[in-house]
Protein backbone atom coordinates (compact mmCIF):
# COMPACT_ATOMS: atom_id res chain seq x y z
CA UNK A 1 0.00 0.00 0.00
CA UNK A 2 1.32 3.90 -0.92
CA UNK A 3 0.29 6.83 0.60
CA UNK A 4 -1.03 9.07 -1.51
CA UNK A 5 0.43 12.74 -1.65
CA UNK A 6 0.21 15.81 -3.43
CA UNK A 7 3.29 17.68 -5.31
CA UNK A 8 5.06 20.99 -3.35
CA UNK A 9 5.31 23.82 -5.56
CA UNK A 10 9.17 22.66 -6.74
CA UNK A 11 7.62 19.18 -7.55
CA UNK A 12 4.85 20.27 -9.72
CA UNK A 13 7.46 22.09 -11.71
CA UNK A 14 9.56 19.60 -11.99
CA UNK A 15 6.70 17.58 -13.52
CA UNK A 16 5.67 19.76 -15.48
CA UNK A 17 9.58 20.17 -17.12
CA UNK A 18 9.46 16.18 -17.64
CA UNK A 19 6.71 16.34 -19.40
CA UNK A 20 8.47 19.47 -21.80
CA UNK A 21 11.28 17.11 -22.25
CA UNK A 22 9.47 14.09 -22.79
CA UNK A 23 8.04 15.05 -26.04
CA UNK A 24 11.96 15.46 -27.00
CA UNK A 25 12.58 12.61 -25.78
CA UNK A 26 10.10 10.08 -25.86
CA UNK A 27 11.78 7.17 -23.69
CA UNK A 28 12.73 9.49 -20.69
CA UNK A 29 12.04 7.81 -17.72
CA UNK A 30 9.37 9.60 -15.54
CA UNK A 31 10.97 11.57 -12.55
CA UNK A 32 9.37 9.00 -9.93
CA UNK A 33 11.73 10.35 -7.55
CA UNK A 34 9.40 13.13 -6.74
CA UNK A 35 6.67 11.32 -5.97
CA UNK A 36 8.17 10.52 -2.37
CA UNK A 37 10.46 13.43 -1.98
CA UNK A 38 9.72 15.63 1.07
CA UNK A 39 10.91 18.38 -1.00
CA UNK A 40 8.74 17.40 -3.82
CA UNK A 41 5.65 16.30 -2.47
CA UNK A 42 3.73 15.62 0.78
CA UNK A 43 1.21 13.45 2.32
CA UNK A 44 -2.52 14.20 1.87
CA UNK A 45 -4.72 14.85 5.50
CA UNK A 46 -5.99 12.62 6.81
CA UNK A 47 -3.58 10.20 5.26
CA UNK A 48 -4.64 7.78 2.03
CA UNK A 49 -3.53 4.66 0.86
CA UNK A 50 -3.52 2.89 -1.87
CA UNK A 51 -2.39 -0.13 -4.34
CA UNK A 52 -1.36 0.93 -7.16
CA UNK A 53 -3.00 -1.35 -10.06
CA UNK A 54 -4.09 -1.51 -13.53
CA UNK A 55 -7.03 -0.04 -14.49
CA UNK A 56 -9.50 -1.57 -17.62
CA UNK A 57 -11.24 1.82 -18.26
CA UNK A 58 -12.37 5.39 -16.95
CA UNK A 59 -14.69 3.43 -14.68
CA UNK A 60 -12.70 1.25 -12.62
CA UNK A 61 -10.04 4.32 -11.92
CA UNK A 62 -13.06 6.31 -10.43
CA UNK A 63 -14.53 3.62 -8.57
CA UNK A 64 -11.46 2.77 -7.61
CA UNK A 65 -10.25 6.14 -6.00
CA UNK A 66 -13.80 6.73 -4.69
CA UNK A 67 -13.57 3.75 -2.79
CA UNK A 68 -9.63 4.33 -1.84
CA UNK A 69 -10.90 7.74 -0.09
CA UNK A 70 -14.02 6.71 1.21
CA UNK A 71 -12.59 3.94 2.91
CA UNK A 72 -10.41 6.39 4.31
CA UNK A 73 -13.23 8.24 5.16
CA UNK A 74 -12.24 11.20 3.26
CA UNK A 75 -13.21 12.63 -0.10
CA UNK A 76 -11.15 12.80 -3.05
CA UNK A 77 -10.01 16.30 -3.77
CA UNK A 78 -11.45 18.08 -6.63
CA UNK A 79 -9.87 18.84 -9.64
CA UNK A 80 -9.09 22.93 -8.83
CA UNK A 81 -6.11 21.10 -6.35
CA UNK A 82 -4.01 20.88 -9.32
CA UNK A 83 -1.16 19.36 -6.70
CA UNK A 84 -2.56 16.55 -5.91
CA UNK A 85 -4.09 15.62 -9.88
CA UNK A 86 -0.63 16.50 -10.51
CA UNK A 87 0.88 13.75 -8.50
CA UNK A 88 -1.46 11.35 -8.82
CA UNK A 89 -0.71 11.14 -12.85
CA UNK A 90 2.88 10.74 -12.00
CA UNK A 91 1.83 7.81 -10.06
CA UNK A 92 -0.11 6.03 -12.58
CA UNK A 93 1.99 7.63 -15.42
CA UNK A 94 2.01 4.42 -17.03
CA UNK A 95 -1.27 4.35 -17.82
CA UNK A 96 -2.23 8.00 -19.21
CA UNK A 97 0.58 7.85 -21.11
CA UNK A 98 1.70 4.70 -21.90
CA UNK A 99 5.07 3.23 -23.42
CA UNK A 100 4.17 2.11 -26.99
CA UNK A 101 6.31 -1.24 -28.18
CA UNK A 102 9.40 0.70 -29.14
CA UNK A 103 10.04 1.93 -25.75
CA UNK A 104 8.67 5.51 -26.38
CA UNK A 105 5.65 7.69 -25.25
CA UNK A 106 3.54 9.94 -26.84
CA UNK A 107 2.88 13.28 -24.43
CA UNK A 108 -0.20 14.90 -25.71
CA UNK A 109 -1.11 18.54 -24.33
CA UNK A 110 0.10 19.31 -20.61
CA UNK A 111 -3.62 19.88 -19.52
CA UNK A 112 -4.51 16.19 -19.97
CA UNK A 113 -1.39 15.62 -17.40
CA UNK A 114 -1.30 19.02 -15.19
CA UNK A 115 -5.25 20.40 -14.69
CA UNK A 116 -5.98 23.62 -16.11
CA UNK A 117 -8.75 25.19 -14.15
CA UNK A 118 -8.47 28.73 -15.17
CA UNK A 119 -9.51 27.94 -19.06
CA UNK A 120 -12.88 26.27 -19.48
CA UNK A 121 -12.20 24.57 -22.74
CA UNK A 122 -9.15 22.95 -21.04
CA UNK A 123 -10.30 22.11 -17.70
CA UNK A 124 -12.25 18.90 -18.21
CA UNK A 125 -9.27 17.53 -20.30
CA UNK A 126 -7.02 16.32 -17.55
CA UNK A 127 -7.15 12.76 -18.11
CA UNK A 128 -7.70 11.50 -14.08
CA UNK A 129 -9.79 14.47 -12.84
CA UNK A 130 -12.13 14.32 -15.70
CA UNK A 131 -13.31 10.52 -14.94
CA UNK A 132 -13.68 11.59 -11.19
CA UNK A 133 -15.58 14.42 -11.49
CA UNK A 134 -17.91 12.58 -13.71
CA UNK A 135 -18.34 9.46 -11.54
CA UNK A 136 -18.75 11.89 -8.85
CA UNK A 137 -21.40 13.53 -10.05
CA UNK A 138 -23.43 10.64 -11.03
CA UNK A 139 -22.44 8.28 -7.68
CA UNK A 140 -25.96 7.20 -7.04
CA UNK A 141 -25.56 5.56 -9.71
CA UNK A 142 -22.42 5.96 -12.11
CA UNK A 143 -22.78 3.32 -15.05
CA UNK A 144 -25.45 5.50 -16.09
CA UNK A 145 -22.09 7.92 -17.63
CA UNK A 146 -20.70 5.22 -19.00
CA UNK A 147 -21.15 6.50 -22.54
CA UNK A 148 -18.06 8.74 -21.27
CA UNK A 149 -15.98 6.31 -18.93
CA UNK A 150 -15.99 4.04 -20.94
CA UNK A 151 -12.19 4.04 -22.76
CA UNK A 152 -8.87 3.49 -21.51
CA UNK A 153 -7.45 6.05 -19.29
CA UNK A 154 -5.10 7.43 -21.69
CA UNK A 155 -7.47 7.36 -25.10
CA UNK A 156 -10.83 9.01 -23.76
CA UNK A 157 -12.35 9.07 -27.25
CA UNK A 158 -14.20 11.37 -29.42
CA UNK A 159 -17.79 10.83 -27.42
CA UNK A 160 -15.89 11.75 -23.85
CA UNK A 161 -14.55 15.03 -25.61
CA UNK A 162 -17.90 16.18 -26.71
CA UNK A 163 -19.62 15.45 -23.89
CA UNK A 164 -17.81 16.18 -21.19
CA UNK A 165 -17.41 19.41 -22.97
CA UNK A 166 -21.11 20.30 -22.76
CA UNK A 167 -21.45 20.84 -18.54
CA UNK A 168 -24.70 20.51 -18.85
CA UNK A 169 -24.99 17.47 -20.65
CA UNK A 170 -22.46 15.97 -18.37
CA UNK A 171 -24.47 16.95 -15.43
CA UNK A 172 -27.68 15.87 -16.45
CA UNK A 173 -28.29 12.47 -15.33
CA UNK A 174 -31.13 11.85 -17.84
CA UNK A 175 -28.97 12.69 -20.69
CA UNK A 176 -26.24 10.74 -19.47
CA UNK A 177 -28.25 7.95 -19.06
CA UNK A 178 -29.85 8.58 -22.64
CA UNK A 179 -26.55 9.07 -24.43
CA UNK A 180 -25.16 5.80 -22.70
CA UNK A 181 -28.30 3.72 -23.54
CA UNK A 182 -28.15 4.94 -27.56
CA UNK A 183 -23.92 4.66 -27.59
CA UNK A 184 -22.87 2.40 -25.00
CA UNK A 185 -23.20 -1.55 -26.47
CA UNK A 186 -24.25 -2.79 -23.16
CA UNK A 187 -22.93 -6.38 -24.29
CA UNK A 188 -19.19 -5.32 -24.51
CA UNK A 189 -19.26 -2.21 -22.56
CA UNK A 190 -18.03 -0.25 -25.65
CA UNK A 191 -19.30 2.33 -27.66
CA UNK A 192 -21.12 1.01 -30.82
CA UNK A 193 -20.29 1.26 -34.19
CA UNK A 194 -20.42 4.44 -35.91
CA UNK A 195 -20.40 6.24 -32.81
CA UNK A 196 -18.17 9.14 -33.49
CA UNK A 197 -17.77 12.89 -31.65
CA UNK A 198 -19.80 14.04 -34.65
CA UNK A 199 -22.85 12.07 -33.54
CA UNK A 200 -22.20 13.25 -29.94
CA UNK A 201 -21.69 16.40 -31.29
CA UNK A 202 -25.46 17.06 -32.38
CA UNK A 203 -26.71 14.88 -29.90
CA UNK A 204 -25.30 17.73 -27.69
CA UNK A 205 -26.49 20.35 -29.15
CA UNK A 206 -30.19 18.57 -29.14
CA UNK A 207 -29.81 18.38 -25.53
CA UNK A 208 -29.31 21.94 -24.88
CA UNK A 209 -32.67 22.46 -27.28
CA UNK A 210 -34.37 19.93 -25.14
CA UNK A 211 -33.24 21.27 -22.19
CA UNK A 212 -35.08 24.53 -22.96
CA UNK A 213 -38.80 22.77 -22.71
CA UNK A 214 -38.19 19.34 -20.96
CA UNK A 215 -36.92 19.03 -17.51
CA UNK A 216 -34.15 16.36 -18.18
CA UNK A 217 -32.92 14.91 -15.31
CA UNK A 218 -35.59 12.83 -14.80
CA UNK A 219 -36.99 11.70 -18.34
CA UNK A 220 -37.88 8.55 -18.69
CA UNK A 221 -34.87 7.06 -21.60
CA UNK A 222 -36.82 4.37 -23.29
CA UNK A 223 -40.33 7.06 -23.87
CA UNK A 224 -37.69 10.08 -24.93
CA UNK A 225 -35.87 7.80 -27.37
CA UNK A 226 -39.42 7.96 -29.55
CA UNK A 227 -38.86 11.96 -29.62
CA UNK A 228 -35.57 11.85 -31.20
CA UNK A 229 -35.38 13.07 -34.84
CA UNK A 230 -34.56 10.55 -37.25
CA UNK A 231 -30.68 10.66 -37.81
CA UNK A 232 -30.76 8.70 -34.27
CA UNK A 233 -32.74 6.11 -35.81
CA UNK A 234 -29.97 3.94 -35.99
CA UNK A 235 -28.96 3.97 -32.40
CA UNK A 236 -32.53 4.04 -31.17
CA UNK A 237 -32.96 0.85 -32.72
CA UNK A 238 -29.39 -0.69 -32.07
CA UNK A 239 -30.16 0.05 -28.01
CA UNK A 240 -33.88 -1.36 -28.22
CA UNK A 241 -33.05 -4.27 -30.33
CA UNK A 242 -29.45 -4.82 -29.86
CA UNK A 243 -26.38 -4.41 -32.53
CA UNK A 244 -27.01 -7.81 -33.93
CA UNK A 245 -30.06 -6.21 -35.51
CA UNK A 246 -27.97 -2.89 -36.41
CA UNK A 247 -25.31 -5.23 -37.78
CA UNK A 248 -27.90 -7.29 -39.78
CA UNK A 249 -29.55 -3.66 -40.99
CA UNK A 250 -26.30 -2.16 -41.77
CA UNK A 251 -25.28 -5.24 -43.53
CA UNK B 1 -31.44 46.90 -32.36
CA UNK B 2 -33.03 44.48 -29.69
CA UNK B 3 -34.05 41.09 -30.75
CA UNK B 4 -37.50 40.02 -30.61
CA UNK B 5 -38.06 36.93 -28.58
CA UNK B 6 -40.75 34.21 -29.33
CA UNK B 7 -42.30 31.71 -26.44
CA UNK B 8 -43.63 29.19 -28.45
CA UNK B 9 -43.15 27.00 -25.22
CA UNK B 10 -45.68 29.20 -23.13
CA UNK B 11 -42.82 28.66 -20.43
CA UNK B 12 -43.41 30.85 -17.86
CA UNK B 13 -39.86 32.83 -16.93
CA UNK B 14 -39.40 33.38 -13.04
CA UNK B 15 -37.57 36.35 -11.60
CA UNK B 16 -35.37 37.75 -8.96
CA UNK B 17 -39.01 39.33 -7.50
CA UNK B 18 -40.52 35.76 -7.24
CA UNK B 19 -36.90 33.36 -5.95
CA UNK B 20 -34.40 34.69 -3.32
CA UNK B 21 -32.18 32.33 -2.44
CA UNK B 22 -29.85 32.53 0.81
CA UNK B 23 -27.21 30.39 2.15
CA UNK B 24 -26.05 29.94 5.43
CA UNK B 25 -22.91 31.37 6.87
CA UNK B 26 -19.83 29.05 6.13
CA UNK B 27 -18.71 26.53 9.77
CA UNK B 28 -15.53 24.64 9.42
CA UNK B 29 -16.62 21.43 8.61
CA UNK B 30 -20.39 21.70 7.74
CA UNK B 31 -21.57 22.55 4.31
CA UNK B 32 -24.04 25.52 3.69
CA UNK B 33 -27.38 24.93 4.20
CA UNK B 34 -29.92 27.08 2.00
CA UNK B 35 -33.14 28.80 2.42
CA UNK B 36 -35.65 30.05 -0.22
CA UNK B 37 -38.27 32.36 -0.47
CA UNK B 38 -40.38 31.05 -3.62
CA UNK B 39 -43.36 33.11 -4.91
CA UNK B 40 -44.98 31.20 -7.96
CA UNK B 41 -47.19 33.03 -10.79
CA UNK B 42 -50.66 32.28 -10.45
CA UNK B 43 -51.70 29.75 -13.43
CA UNK B 44 -49.42 27.32 -13.19
CA UNK B 45 -51.62 23.75 -12.52
CA UNK B 46 -51.68 22.94 -9.12
CA UNK B 47 -50.35 19.15 -9.65
CA UNK B 48 -47.06 20.47 -11.46
CA UNK B 49 -44.07 19.50 -9.62
CA UNK B 50 -41.28 22.14 -8.18
CA UNK B 51 -37.75 21.09 -8.20
CA UNK B 52 -34.67 23.61 -6.88
CA UNK B 53 -31.16 23.04 -8.15
CA UNK B 54 -27.86 23.73 -7.07
CA UNK B 55 -25.29 23.57 -9.02
CA UNK B 56 -21.49 24.79 -10.95
CA UNK B 57 -19.68 23.70 -13.83
CA UNK B 58 -16.56 23.66 -11.97
CA UNK B 59 -15.50 21.91 -10.07
CA UNK B 60 -18.75 20.07 -11.44
CA UNK B 61 -21.60 19.46 -8.81
CA UNK B 62 -25.43 19.34 -8.79
CA UNK B 63 -28.48 18.73 -6.13
CA UNK B 64 -31.55 18.55 -6.87
CA UNK B 65 -34.29 19.20 -4.34
CA UNK B 66 -37.93 18.21 -4.62
CA UNK B 67 -40.39 21.06 -3.43
CA UNK B 68 -43.74 19.32 -3.72
CA UNK B 69 -45.93 20.84 -6.16
CA UNK B 70 -47.15 24.15 -6.87
CA UNK B 71 -50.59 23.78 -5.00
CA UNK B 72 -49.07 22.21 -2.36
CA UNK B 73 -45.20 23.45 -1.46
CA UNK B 74 -43.24 21.06 1.07
CA UNK B 75 -39.76 22.17 1.80
CA UNK B 76 -37.15 19.73 2.73
CA UNK B 77 -35.92 19.63 6.40
CA UNK B 78 -33.19 21.80 6.92
CA UNK B 79 -30.36 19.43 7.21
CA UNK B 80 -31.79 18.01 3.71
CA UNK B 81 -31.31 21.72 2.39
CA UNK B 82 -27.33 20.71 3.54
CA UNK B 83 -25.11 21.58 0.21
CA UNK B 84 -23.38 18.53 0.70
CA UNK B 85 -21.73 18.63 -2.59
CA UNK B 86 -20.57 21.82 -2.01
CA UNK B 87 -18.54 21.70 0.94
CA UNK B 88 -16.04 24.37 0.04
CA UNK B 89 -16.64 28.17 0.14
CA UNK B 90 -17.75 28.50 -3.70
CA UNK B 91 -21.27 29.37 -3.86
CA UNK B 92 -23.80 27.16 -6.09
CA UNK B 93 -25.76 28.65 -8.74
CA UNK B 94 -29.53 27.96 -8.11
CA UNK B 95 -32.46 26.68 -11.12
CA UNK B 96 -36.13 26.52 -10.38
CA UNK B 97 -38.11 24.38 -12.43
CA UNK B 98 -42.08 24.02 -12.11
CA UNK B 99 -42.75 21.25 -14.16
CA UNK B 100 -45.56 19.66 -15.89
CA UNK B 101 -47.06 15.95 -14.56
CA UNK B 102 -50.56 15.78 -16.73
CA UNK B 103 -50.88 16.77 -20.25
CA UNK B 104 -47.12 16.70 -20.83
CA UNK B 105 -45.46 14.96 -18.33
CA UNK B 106 -41.72 16.34 -17.94
CA UNK B 107 -42.43 19.57 -19.74
CA UNK B 108 -41.11 23.04 -18.16
CA UNK B 109 -44.02 25.29 -17.42
CA UNK B 110 -42.23 27.56 -15.46
CA UNK B 111 -37.94 28.20 -15.18
CA UNK B 112 -35.78 30.33 -13.84
CA UNK B 113 -31.62 29.50 -14.04
CA UNK B 114 -28.03 31.30 -12.93
CA UNK B 115 -29.75 32.11 -9.99
CA UNK B 116 -26.97 33.77 -7.44
CA UNK B 117 -27.81 33.01 -3.66
CA UNK B 118 -27.09 35.61 -1.10
CA UNK B 119 -23.87 34.89 0.82
CA UNK B 120 -23.69 36.01 4.55
CA UNK B 121 -20.12 36.79 4.12
CA UNK B 122 -20.41 39.13 1.30
CA UNK B 123 -20.67 42.37 1.85
CA UNK B 124 -24.71 43.37 0.68
CA UNK B 125 -22.98 46.25 -1.45
CA UNK B 126 -21.03 43.50 -3.10
CA UNK B 127 -23.53 41.42 -4.09
CA UNK B 128 -24.92 42.83 -7.24
CA UNK B 129 -21.71 44.31 -8.06
CA UNK B 130 -19.77 43.32 -11.83
CA UNK B 131 -16.85 41.88 -9.47
CA UNK B 132 -17.48 39.01 -7.16
CA UNK B 133 -15.30 38.90 -4.03
CA UNK B 134 -14.56 35.86 -2.21
CA UNK B 135 -12.38 33.71 0.03
CA UNK B 136 -10.22 30.50 -0.16
CA UNK B 137 -6.57 29.07 0.84
CA UNK B 138 -4.45 30.94 -2.05
CA UNK B 139 -1.37 28.60 -1.12
CA UNK B 140 0.74 31.73 -1.13
CA UNK B 141 -0.45 34.82 -3.16
CA UNK B 142 -2.97 37.26 -0.99
CA UNK B 143 -5.32 38.06 -4.25
CA UNK B 144 -5.97 35.96 -6.86
CA UNK B 145 -8.58 36.86 -10.31
CA UNK B 146 -10.26 34.14 -11.14
CA UNK B 147 -12.46 34.08 -14.75
CA UNK B 148 -13.24 30.18 -14.91
CA UNK B 149 -16.40 30.17 -12.05
CA UNK B 150 -19.30 30.20 -14.14
CA UNK B 151 -21.82 32.68 -13.10
CA UNK B 152 -19.14 34.67 -10.81
CA UNK B 153 -17.03 36.29 -13.42
CA UNK B 154 -14.48 37.62 -12.45
CA UNK B 155 -13.97 36.58 -9.36
CA UNK B 156 -11.44 38.26 -6.95
CA UNK B 157 -10.01 35.85 -4.60
CA UNK B 158 -9.01 36.86 -1.60
CA UNK B 159 -6.79 33.95 0.65
CA UNK B 160 -8.49 33.19 3.90
CA UNK B 161 -5.27 33.09 6.14
CA UNK B 162 -4.23 36.83 5.09
CA UNK B 163 -7.62 38.01 5.53
CA UNK B 164 -9.59 36.46 8.36
CA UNK B 165 -11.71 39.11 9.47
CA UNK B 166 -12.83 39.98 5.54
CA UNK B 167 -12.32 43.44 5.40
CA UNK B 168 -9.11 43.58 3.16
CA UNK B 169 -11.82 43.95 0.18
CA UNK B 170 -12.68 47.62 2.15
CA UNK B 171 -9.35 48.70 2.73
CA UNK B 172 -8.51 51.68 0.85
CA UNK B 173 -5.08 50.56 0.48
CA UNK B 174 -5.77 47.34 -0.99
CA UNK B 175 -8.68 49.05 -3.44
CA UNK B 176 -5.76 51.84 -4.54
CA UNK B 177 -3.21 48.65 -5.24
CA UNK B 178 -5.10 45.52 -6.28
CA UNK B 179 -8.65 47.30 -7.91
CA UNK B 180 -6.71 49.03 -11.40
CA UNK B 181 -5.03 45.72 -11.73
CA UNK B 182 -8.02 43.59 -11.39
CA UNK B 183 -9.55 46.42 -14.06
CA UNK B 184 -6.50 45.92 -16.25
CA UNK B 185 -6.54 42.20 -16.27
CA UNK B 186 -10.78 41.82 -16.68
CA UNK B 187 -9.99 43.81 -19.59
CA UNK B 188 -7.46 42.02 -21.13
CA UNK B 189 -9.50 39.20 -20.74
CA UNK B 190 -12.32 40.78 -22.74
CA UNK B 191 -10.83 42.77 -25.43
CA UNK B 192 -7.51 40.30 -26.32
CA UNK B 193 -7.62 36.97 -24.75
CA UNK B 194 -11.16 36.20 -25.63
CA UNK B 195 -13.28 39.25 -27.64
CA UNK B 196 -15.95 36.90 -28.76
CA UNK B 197 -17.11 37.47 -24.71
CA UNK B 198 -17.79 41.44 -25.04
CA UNK B 199 -20.46 40.27 -28.33
CA UNK B 200 -22.94 39.25 -25.33
CA UNK B 201 -23.89 42.30 -24.19
CA UNK B 202 -26.09 40.84 -21.37
CA UNK B 203 -23.37 39.43 -19.71
CA UNK B 204 -20.60 39.66 -17.60
CA UNK B 205 -17.94 40.57 -20.29
CA UNK B 206 -20.96 43.50 -21.59
CA UNK B 207 -20.93 44.29 -18.03
CA UNK B 208 -17.30 45.12 -17.84
CA UNK B 209 -17.37 46.79 -21.08
CA UNK B 210 -19.93 49.40 -20.39
CA UNK B 211 -17.74 50.16 -17.17
CA UNK B 212 -14.67 51.04 -18.96
CA UNK B 213 -16.35 53.41 -21.49
CA UNK B 214 -18.31 55.20 -18.66
CA UNK B 215 -14.59 56.27 -17.12
CA UNK B 216 -14.29 59.33 -17.55
CA UNK B 217 -11.08 61.16 -18.98
CA UNK B 218 -9.63 58.55 -20.77
CA UNK B 219 -7.10 59.77 -23.37
CA UNK B 220 -7.38 57.52 -26.14
CA UNK B 221 -10.59 55.92 -27.78
CA UNK B 222 -11.96 52.57 -27.97
CA UNK B 223 -10.06 51.00 -30.71
CA UNK B 224 -12.08 48.75 -32.83
CA UNK B 225 -12.95 45.10 -32.52
CA UNK B 226 -10.32 43.38 -35.43
CA UNK B 227 -7.71 46.27 -34.32
CA UNK B 228 -4.09 45.02 -33.32
CA UNK B 229 -3.18 43.84 -30.14
CA UNK B 230 -0.70 46.93 -28.92
CA UNK B 231 -3.36 49.55 -29.43
CA UNK B 232 -5.85 47.19 -27.68
CA UNK B 233 -2.97 47.14 -24.99
CA UNK B 234 -2.69 51.19 -25.28
CA UNK B 235 -6.34 52.19 -24.45
CA UNK B 236 -6.78 48.94 -21.61
CA UNK B 237 -3.99 51.54 -20.21
CA UNK B 238 -5.64 54.70 -20.70
CA UNK B 239 -8.59 53.04 -19.30
CA UNK B 240 -6.79 52.23 -16.20
CA UNK B 241 -5.01 55.09 -15.59
CA UNK B 242 -8.02 57.09 -15.81
CA UNK B 243 -9.93 54.86 -13.20
CA UNK B 244 -7.28 55.58 -10.88
CA UNK B 245 -7.32 59.64 -11.56
CA UNK B 246 -11.08 59.24 -11.03
CA UNK B 247 -11.22 57.93 -7.87
CA UNK B 248 -7.69 59.23 -6.65
CA UNK B 249 -6.35 56.21 -5.50
CA UNK B 250 -2.61 58.02 -5.38
CA UNK B 251 -4.19 60.45 -2.45
CA UNK B 252 -6.52 57.69 -1.15
CA UNK B 253 -3.34 55.31 -0.67
CA UNK B 254 -1.51 58.24 0.88
CA UNK B 255 -3.81 58.95 3.49
CA UNK B 256 -4.25 55.30 4.56
CA UNK B 257 -0.39 54.80 4.78
CA UNK B 258 -0.25 58.08 6.80
CA UNK B 259 -3.12 56.77 9.17
CA UNK B 260 -1.75 53.57 9.84
CA UNK B 261 2.11 54.99 10.32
Amino acid sequence: MRLLRRFRDAGLEEFRAYLVRLKENRTLAPPEFLLEGPEFSEPLVPSVRAEPRSFENRFVFAAWLDDTFRAAGAEAPRATDVKFWSWLTLFLFDQVCPAGADGGRKPRAEARYIPDPTRWNRRYRHLLANPYDVYRLHRDNPARAMVVLANPLHRPGELTEQFTSRLEVVQCPGTMALATHLYIDPETGRPRRGASGKKANRFGKLMNQYARTWDLPEINVTDFTRTLPRDFRRFVQAAVEGDQADQAQAG
Amino acid sequence: MSIRRLNYTKRRRLTLDDVQIELSPLAAGTPRRFDIRLTLPPGLPPDAKVFVEAYRTHPPARMRFNFGTVGRLEWPPADERRLSEFPDELPPLFRVKVTDVSERPGRLLAYVARLRPQIPEVQPENRRGILHIHHKSLDGPIWQLDFSYSGYEPTLWIDSEADPARELARDPKFIALVFPEVLRQTLNRIVIDEPDLAEDEEGWAGAWIRFARSVPGTAVPEPAADAEDEDKVVWIDEVVKAFARERKLAAVFAVAAEEDA
